[in-house]
C-alpha cells in the first residue's frame, strides 16, 4: 500500500552553523528525552508504526553525540515532515488507493456532504434528482452478481413522540426474513443504514445533542447540515438535513427484523399565524443502505435504495407537529401596552427617587 | 443566636460548592436532564478550540471575550470540571470581599455575617457557579473595583473597570456614579479618601445638599485630574484587550462578543417585557422612533438614579442593576446575580425588617417568576398557545421588580459612602470641643 515509501530515512543531518552556549549541557539522558519528543512531535505528520517510531527514536538518540546535531535533525525532519503532509503527497495516495476498486468517485462519508458541496439550500426537487443519480452517492442499481442481500421492508412506521417545542420524531423499519442461498457471504460484511432526514424549516436538530447521542452509542455517526443556526425563527432561517448511519450486522435479517430510529427535534419560532398554531409536516426520510463485503480481501461497496414504491410495504407516515405560534391580531395592543408600562413603571421610579431625595432636604432642614 | 464565624462560614459554602459540582457531574452522567449549564459546554468548546489554536467563534453561540476561554484552557488538560471550581472560588471571593468592604465600614459583626449569608447560602449564586455560568467572576471584578476606590488605588480601580467592560458590557452604566462619587471633595490630592462608617443612627446629616446640588457642582468641576485619569485608563484598557482579541480574531470576535450584546432582539420566549413585542414584529424594519421609544425608558430610570444616589456608592449601583435588568431587552436567569452580589453591600443601611416588609419583597420577586415559570412550562414542554398570558406573566414580573425597588429606595438610610472634606473637618471641630 505504499507504506514503505515513508520509511525511507536519511539519518545523516546537514550540519548547521549554529552557535549556542556552550554551557548547554548534552548528557546521554538528555539525548534520550529529546529524542523521545521528536519522535512524537512528528508522529502526527507521518503516522509512523510502532516499528519505525523505534528504528527512528534509536537512530535519533546514538546518533546525537552533540546537542548541534540534534538541533540540526530537528531542522531537517520539520522541513521533511511538512513535505509529507502537503497535498501533492496526499492526493498520490488516494488515487493508489481507489484505483484498485470498480469506477466510481471516491465515498464520502456523508452523503449530505456531496449535496452541499454543490447546492446552497435544501430543495426537494433538487435533492431528489441528486439521489437519483448513481453517480453522486456510488449507487449501483446493477447489484453484484453474487451478492442477493437486500432487505425486504414490510411496514415503515413514522410516528412523533413527546409534548412541546421538544419531541421525538421515531422511525419503525419492520423486515421480511431474508432467504439466502449463499450465507456465507452475509457474515463477512456489514451494513450501514443511511437515514437522510430531510427536516422543514420549522423545525432544527441540535448537532451537539446529536454528538451526546454517538457518544452513547445510539447512533455510529450522525451529521447535520444545511442551516444549523439554531436561534433564529423558521422565517429567517433555511432547511437542514440530518443524516443518521446506524451500522447493522446483517445476519439480523435471517429473521422477521425491527430497526427502531428516535431522532430529537426542536421547534423554532414559527411566522405569525391567525390561529395560533402553525403546522410543520415531516416528510419521508430518505433510507440507503451501504454494505461492504471483504471479499478476496478487498473491499466492495455497494448502494441501494429501500423503494417506496413498494406496493406491499405498510406505510404509516403521517407526521404533522402542531407548534404555537404567535398572532398578528395581538400586534397592536401588545405594543400599545407594554410601553405604557415601560413609561409608567419610569415615571413610579422617577417619582420616588425624587420625593426621597426631597424628604432627606426636608429632614436635614428640620434638624438644623 | 449562637456566634458565627466568618472562617467557618466560608469553609461551610466552600465544602457546600464542591459537593455541589461532585454531584452534578454525576447527575449529567446519569440523568436525562443536564445539571451542567449549556453555557459551560459551549465555553469549554471554545476553550479546547482555542487551546489547539483555532479561534473560539468558530464555536456557534460563543458570545464572550476571548478571555474567557483562555481561562477555561484548562477544561481540556486537567479536568472538565476546572472551569466550575474556577467559577466556584469566585463566588467565594464575592463573599470574602462582600465581608470585607463592609468590616472596612464598620458594620457590627453580627450585622454582617448575615448579609455575607445573604450571598453565600442564596440558592441562585451557589447554583450558578456550580452550573459553571461565568457570572460570579463579573460579581467578583465589580466588588474589587469598589475595594480599590476605597482604598484609594485609582489606577488599578480603572484597569479592573476597563477589563470588566470588555468582559461584559453592562458595568458601562457604573461609569457616571463613579466619576461623579471621584469628587476632590472625597478624594483629595493629598491623602486617601476617609470611608463613612456605619452607624445605628436613623438619619445623616446633610451636609452636601440633594441631587441637583450635585448637578450643578459636576458641570462646574468635571475635569478633575482624577476623573480624567480614570476614565482615560479605563477606556485605554478596554480598547487594548478589544484591539488584542480583534487583532486575534477578526471581525467574528467584534460581531459576536460586542455587537452581539447591544444589538440582541431575541424573539424567544424570556422574562422581559418586551420579548412578545420583538416576536411580533421579528423581520420587519423597526422604525427610529421605536428604537428611541424602547431606549428612553432604561435611559431615564437611570439618570436619575444615578443624580439621586451617586453618593452612596453601593446602593447606587445596586438600584442602577435592578432597574437596568428590568428594563433590559432580554431577561435571563443568570442576570439576577449581577445585582444579588450588591444586595450584601446595601442590607445593614436598611430600615426594612425582615417581618413583613421583607418577606413581602422576597415572596412577591419568588411568586411573579414562579408563575412566569407556569406559563413558560406551558408554552415550551406542553405545546400550547399561551403566549399572551406569558407576556402578562413578564409585564406582572416587571411591575414586581419596580415595587420591590421603590420599596428599597424608601427604606434606605441614605449613608454617602466616602467622607468629604468638610465633615471631616466638622468632626474634628467636634472632637475639639
Amino acid at each position: 500500500m505504499g507504506s514503505g515509501h515513508y520509511h525511507q530515512f536519511n539519518p545523516a543531518p546537514p550540519s548547521l552553523p549554529l552557535s549556542l552556549p556552550p554551557k548547554l549541557i548534552w548528557s546521554p539522558s538528555h539525548r534520550f528525552r529529546w529524542s523521545f519528543f521528536v519522535v512524537h512531535s512528528i508522529d502526527p505528520f507521518c503516522n509512523l508504526d510502532l516499528g519505525s517510531r523505534l528504528i527512528v527514536y534509536l537512530i535519533t538518540s546514538f546518533s546525537m553525540k552533540t546537542w548541534r546535531q540534534f538541533i540540526g535533525l530537528c531542522i531537517y525532519l520539520l522541513v521533511w515532515s511538512s513535505f509529507i503532509s502537503s497535498p501533492i503527497v496526499d492526493s498520490a495516495n488516494s488515487n493508489f488507493n481507489s484505483g484498485n476498486e470498480r469506477t466510481f468517485h471516491p465515498v464520502k462519508k456523508f452523503v449530505m456532504q456531496s449535496y452541499f458541496d454543490r447546492h446552497i439550500e435544501l430543495h426537494d426537487s433538487v435533492f431528489d434528482n441528486f439521489i437519483s443519480q448513481e453517480d453522486n452517492v456510488g449507487l449501483c442499481q446493477v447489484l453484484p452478481e453474487n451478492h442477493d442481500f437486500v432487505p425486504r421492508l414490510s411496514v415503515l412506521k413514522r410516528d412523533l413522540i413527546g409534548e412541546g417545542s421538544h419531541r421525538h420524531v421515531s422511525t419503525l423499519l419492520k423486515f421480511q426474513s431474508q432467504q439466502l442461498e449463499s450465507s456465507s457471504q452475509l457474515l463477512s460484511s456489514s451494513c450501514d443504514f443511511i437515514i437522510i432526514e430531510r427536516l422543514p424549516t420549522g423545525v432544527f436538530a441540535d448537532p451537539f445533542e446529536l454528538q451526546r447521542l454517538v457518544q452513547r452509542g445510539v447512533f455510529n455517526d450522525v451529521d447535520v447540515f444545511g442551516d444549523t443556526n439554531l436561534e433564529l425563527p423558521s422565517f429567517l432561517s433555511n432547511r437542514s438535513a440530518v443524516e443518521i448511519h446506524l451500522v447493522v450486522d446483517p445476519n439480523k435479517f435471517l429473521e422477521p427484523t425491527d430497526i427502531k430510529i428516535e431522532l430529537p427535534l426542536h421547534a423554532r419560532y414559527q411566522p405569525l399565524n391567525e390561529s395560533g398554531y402553525s403546522t410543520v409536516e415531516l416528510g419521508m426520510p430518505d433510507i440507503l443502505v451501504r454494505c461492504s463485503t471483504k471479499e478476496r480481501s478487498e473491499n466492495q461497496n455497494y448502494f441501494f435504495k429501500l423503494t417506496n414504491n413498494d406496493a406491499d410495504v405498510m406505510y404509516e407516515a403521517d407526521v404533522l407537529w402542531r407548534i404555537p405560534s404567535g398572532k398578528k391580531a395581538h400586534s397592536n395592543l401588545v405594543f400599545v401596552i407594554t410601553f405604557s408600562v415601560a413609561l409608567l413603571s419610569t415615571l413610579v421610579i422617577f417619582l420616588s427617587s425624587l420625593e426621597y431625595s426631597k424628604s432627606r432636604v426636608r429632614k436635614d432642614s428640620k434638624q438644623s | 443566636m449562637r456566634s458565627l464565624d466568618f472562617t467557618s462560614l466560608l469553609l461551610f459554602s466552600a465544602i457546600f460548592r464542591v459537593i455541589l459540582i461532585i454531584y452534578g457531574e454525576w447527575q449529567d452522567a446519569h440523568m436525562e436532564v443536564n445539571y451542567t449549564d449549556v453555557d459551560y459546554l459551549v465555553f469549554s468548546d471554545a476553550a479546547s478550540l482555542m487551546a489547539s489554536g483555532d479561534s473560539p467563534y468558530k464555536r456557534t453561540t460563543y458570545r464572550y471575550s476571548p478571555l474567557l476561554a483562555f481561562l477555561l484552557i484548562p477544561n481540556s488538560l486537567i479536568h472538565r470540571s476546572w472551569g466550575k471550581f474556577i467559577f466556584s472560588a469566585s463566588d467565594l471571593l464575592v463573599g470574602y470581599f462582600i465581608h470585607f468592604i463592609l468590616q472596612q465600614r464598620k458594620v457590627p459583626r453580627k450585622l454582617c455575617n448575615y448579609c455575607v449569608m445573604t450571598w453565600l447560602f442564596n440558592p441562585f449564586t451557589f447554583t450558578i457557579g456550580t452550573r459553571g455560568n461565568c457570572e460570579p467572576v463579573v460579581c467578583a471584578m465589580i466588588l474589587w473595583i469598589i475595594i480599590c476606590l476605597m482604598k484609594g488605588n485609582l489606577l488599578q480601580s480603572a484597569f479592573w473597570y476597563g477589563l470588566i467592560v470588555h468582559f461584559r458590557i453592562y458595568p458601562i452604566i457604573y461609569a457616571i456614579p463613579i466619576v461623579l462619587v471621584l469628587d476632590p471633595n472625597f478624594f483629595p490630592s493629598n491623602r486617601k479618601p476617609i470611608l463613612k462608617n456605619w452607624t445605628a443612627a436613623q438619619a445623616e446629616r446633610l451636609n452636601d445638599g440633594n441631587c441637583l446640588c450635585s448637578l450643578h457642582n459636576l458641570l462646574k468641576c468635571i475635569f478633575t485630574r482624577k476623573r480624567l485619569m480614570f476614565g482615560m485608563v479605563s477606556a485605554a484598557v478596554f480598547f487594548l484587550f478589544t484591539g488584542l482579541s480583534y487583532y486575534l480574531y477578526g471581525w467574528e470576535f467584534l460581531h459576536e462578543a460586542l455587537l452581539y450584546h447591544l444589538t440582541r432582539t431575541d424573539p424567544r420566549h424570556n422574562f422581559s417585557i418586551y420579548f412578545y413585542h420583538i416576536y411580533l414584529h421579528y423581520g420587519y424594519d423597526i422604525s427610529v422612533m421605536e428604537k428611541l421609544i424602547s431606549f428612553l425608558p432604561q435611559f431615564m430610570v437611570q439618570l436619575v438614579l444615578i443624580f439621586c444616589f451617586a453618593k452612596d456608592l453601593p446602593f447606587c449601583l445596586f438600584a442602577q442593576t435592578v432597574a437596568f435588568v428590568a428594563f433590559n431587552k432580554v431577561i435571563t436567569a443568570q442576570y439576577f446575580v449581577w445585582f444579588f452580589c450588591l444586595l450584601p453591600l446595601i442590607l445593614p443601611w436598611s430600615k426594612m425588617k425582615l417581618k413583613w416588609d421583607g418577606m413581602l419583597c422576597i415572596l412577591s420577586w419568588m411568586g411573579a417568576q414562579v408563575h412566569w415559570l407556569m406559563w413558560g412550562y406551558l408554552l415550551e414542554f406542553k405545546g400550547k398557545n399561551v403566549f399572551l398570558e406569558l407576556w402578562v406573566a413578564s409585564l406582572v414580573f416587571h411591575a414586581a421588580n419596580v415595587f420591590i425597588l421603590t420599596l428599597v429606595i424608601r427604606h434606605h438610610r441614605f449613608s454617602s459612602f466616602f467622607l468629604g472634606l468638610e465633615d471631616v473637618k466638622s468632626k474634628n471641630v467636634a472632637k475639639l470641643e
